[in-house]
């Protein structure tokens, strides 16, 4: 590393004779309250329409925090690692000059919430016993793996103009809900987005070559076994559910509650009707959404920009 | 008197040497090019004593032939020529003219090689003695071009590709495409079809369709992927002001953001379309555009996006509450003015005088802010020296966020290098001021000037430049003298290269 002689350092330090007052960025505040940056939310309430950032919305609710505020003015590539949510904290006491504070990736989010409230017992996670902990890793598994896959498919594809201008490819667990009405584009030869192809058991199998002259490209995704798919497991979801409070009997909210809440209340605002009606015929799932998610708005509201 | 045999005989004339075959052979070259320049200048002396006593003698033009031109479209030919032939030419003056500004306008459309001219006698069977036909014999250009080009160095590896097509639809059209990749992920692609909308050839259209990622990682913490199409009606020439009017629209992404990225920066991110008109008039008349002794120069650009006109509509038909809308469309709204000058003035022989100034100011329309993408940037060699490239204005933790008005200025004193006054190297001592700042704006579309504005920072040093053919290089060693806070200053050297300074 070269340093520069005293000489000239010392010379150098003469400049600027005269300094002026820094000029500040226009639009920026300083941070006052915990924030999520979320993809946008309705108007007419506070919950993302993006499953990855409900999940989190609802974790931090359901851990009992509140008046937290949400942000949705920021685009997902400009989050950490280029997907939301994140989570903006004011600075720590000890560290008040930095008007900034901390931005949290969302994995970092349980250890944040783990400092502002009581701890969750490490080993049951909130659940009444060991084995309802080690189910609750199936119904993740289910919920992120066959409902997912159900929620991606029934989604429309982007028009070459918009694929021509993306950049970026989005995260396999993270996308925008369209407004608009799902096109007709569950043939079963198109090329479904990477994402789609993993989440799907089993695998989808080639579109060609066997007997193809060609090489074997594409996949062959079947409509038909993703929905079924997707009744059993929200058949499944519902008779687990029963008319406890929460899942798997616990006696609080789990991480599991706050998973399954963002799947149903997505999927429920879900503008295909196929999904949606699976849900909506289940009462339980029905009530039990809407008791939740008064909890989670309540415990959200909009920053002002 | 008697003289031996073998004797020289020859008596030298006309200064012939007599000591050398190598001399002898030049003289003899020397003289013969003498000889043929005479007869030439006499020829051209005996044509236009010719064509000037018959200046007036009555000649007419009945037919005019360009022959070589097997590319170019025979309507294009005549577009070109039937304008110059309304004015008929009744006596041999002016058909001499007539014939000038055909082959003039037939070498400005920059498809031939070469224009070369005859004037025949008519062969028409009713052609009057005193009837011509103007003959133009042509070489056309090469129709394509292709250069592939790859390029190693600095830990980069980059390759291009750029094709050119002329003429391509035989009505001097141009079709240039470039493609070029490197491997810090910098690409780019460039297409444009450029044709003559006029004529008189003063008037050109131009589309360009576009795709390019800049890298803006130094100060901005980001990159920037850019794609758009534009349309461009060009009319006159620099030197005495060409006008530009264009249509842009064009999809901006700001995205792949360090992971020490501002918070302001992150709130940048994602993706914009501009709709946009502009115009910008640039006059130019100096002696050389790259390092100027005298001269002006002068840009002026202003471009309008996305504006919206509401328009009440008072027909029976529409309630009286509801209106036209009109606008570019877009989901930015901006005006956008900025305006550039340089004059140079030489002082003695050695030394001149160079000043320059840039101003721009950037105005939110329909209540929205401004956005990154369309900011200005200030800063660095080719801008206010002695600080960090676009290292100026409003920023948040090391990136420049950009500004909405700003003004520079700039004042060198360029000299030879002492007795060396045809070296491209010259010195130079500066003196460059500026400040970019953000507009404060309320609901109403008010706009008020930050005080920030009347404390600019300066700068000022010494340097090189160096002619650098079609760039400038300049090393400097300068310093701050008066900086806001905020600003990334450069203390001591600093490189610059580039098109155009302050």
């Amino acid at each position: 590393m070269l340093t520069l002689p005293p000489s000239i350092a010392a010379f150098f330090a003469l400049f600027p004779l005269r300094t002026n007052p820094p000029i500040y960025p226009p639009s920026k505040k300083p941070i006052t309250a915990p924030t999520l940056w979320i993809i946008p939310t309705n108007p007419s309430h506070s919950l993302s329409n993006d499953v990855e950032c409900l999940k989190w919305q609802a974790y931090l609710a359901l851990r009992g925090l509140t008046n937290i505020h949400i942000r949705t003015d920021v685009h997902p590539e400009g989050a950490i690692d280029g997907r939301l949510p994140n989570l903006h904290v004011p600075p720590s006491a000890e560290k008040k000059s930095d008007d900034d504070g901390q931005l949290l990736a969302a994995h970092l989010i349980p250890a944040w919430v783990d400092t502002q409230t009581t701890t969750v017992d490490p080993d049951l996670e909130g659940y009444i016993d060991a084995a309802a902990r080690d189910e609750s890793r199936a119904w993740v598994a289910l919920l992120e793996g066959t409902v997912h896959a159900a929620l991606l498919f029934s989604q429309p594809s982007p028009s070459y103009l918009e694929r021509f201008l993306s950049i970026s490819i989005s995260s396999p667990l993270s996308f925008s809900w369209s407004s608009d009405a799902p096109t007709s584009n569950a043939a079963s030869n198109t090329t479904p987005s990477p994402s789609l192809q993993t989440l799907i058991t089993p695998p989808p199998p080639p579109a060609t070559g066997v007997t193809s002259l060609f090489p074997a490209s594409g996949v062959r995704i079947s409509p038909t076994a993703i929905l079924t798919q997707y009744r059993d497991a929200i058949a499944a979801l519902s008779e687990r559910l029963g008319t406890d409070q929460w899942f798997l009997g616990s006696s609080g909210p789990t991480a599991l509650d706050a998973l399954a809440f963002a799947y149903i209340h997505t999927l429920i605002e879900s503008q295909s009707d196929t999904l949606r009606v699976e849900v909506c015929r289940r009462v339980n799932l029905v009530g039990w959404e809407k008791r939740v998610r008064e909890t989670v708005d309540s415990a959200f509201r909009r920053e002002a920009r | 008197m008697l003289n031996p045999p073998l004797q020289n005989t020859a008596s030298p004339q006309d200064q012939e040497p007599h000591d050398g075959l190598q001399k002898l052979l030049h003289w003899q070259h020397q003289r013969r090019e003498r000889k043929l320049r005479g007869e030439y200048e006499s020829a051209l002396l005996r044509l236009s004593e010719l064509v000037n006593h018959n200046i007036d003698a009555p000649f007419s033009i009945t037919s005019v032939r360009v022959e070589g031109a097997s590319n170019t479209r025979q309507s294009f030919l005549a577009s070109l020529i039937n304008p110059i032939l309304n004015k008929p030419a009744t006596t041999l003056g002016q058909v001499i003219h007539t014939t000038r500004s055909i082959s003039d306008v037939l070498n400005r459309t920059d498809i031939f090689k070469s224009v070369e001219v005859r004037l025949e006698r008519s062969t028409h069977d009713l052609a009057h003695h005193s009837d011509l036909d103007l003959v133009f014999k042509t070489r056309e250009h090469g129709r394509y071009f292709l250069n592939t080009s790859t390029e190693l160095g600095n830990n980069e590896g980059s390759a291009s590709a750029t094709a050119r097509v002329r003429n391509v639809f035989g009505g001097a059209e141009v079709f240039e495409a470039n493609i070029a990749a490197g491997t810090k992920t910098k690409k780019s692609f460039r297409a444009t079809l450029s044709l003559p909308l006029t004529s008189t050839l003063d008037t050109r259209g131009e589309f360009i369709a576009y795709g390019l990622e800049r890298d803006q990682t130094s100060y901005a913490s980001c990159f920037e992927d850019l794609k758009g199409a534009k349309a461009v009606i060009r009319k006159g020439s620099s030197y005495t002001g060409l006008h530009e009017f264009a249509y842009e629209a064009a999809h901006r992404y700001i995205g792949s953001l360090a992971p020490t990225a501002s918070l302001s920066m992150r709130a940048a991110a994602g993706s914009s379309i501009k709709s946009a008109l502009s115009h910008t008039y640039t006059l130019d008349n100096r002696d050389d555009r790259i390092l100027a002794s005298r001269g002006l120069y002068f840009r002026f650009f202003q471009e309008l996006a996305g504006g919206r006109l509401e328009i009440p509509v008072s027909s029976t038909s529409v309630s009286p509450s509801t209106g036209l809308s009109v606008g570019l469309g877009g989901d930015v709204g901006f005006y956008k003015a900025e305006v550039e000058s340089q004059i140079s003035r030489p002082i003695t022989n050695s030394v001149s005088l160079s000043c320059s100034m840039r101003s721009g100011i950037l105005l939110g329309l329909q209540d929205k802010s401004t956005l990154f993408s369309d900011r200005f940037q200030i800063g660095g060699p080719t801008s206010v020296r002695a600080f960090k490239v676009f290292g100026m204005g409003p920023r948040d933790s090391g990136d420049s966020l950009g500004g909405d008005i700003y003004y520079s200025f700039g004042l060198s004193c360029v000299t030879n290098i002492p007795r060396k006054p045809h070296w491209p190297v010259k010195s130079h001592i500066w003196l460059n001021a500026g400040q970019l700042d953000s507009l404060s704006q309320d609901n109403r579309l008010r706009w008020s000037l930050p005080p920030s504005l009347m404390r600019p920072s300066v700068s000022m040093g010494v340097g090189l430049i160096y002619r650098f053919d079609p760039i400038r290089l300049e090393v400097n060693f300068g310093v701050p003298l008066i900086a806001n806070k905020s600003d990334a200053m450069r203390r001591g050297v600093q490189i610059g290269m580039g098109l155009e300074f302050l």
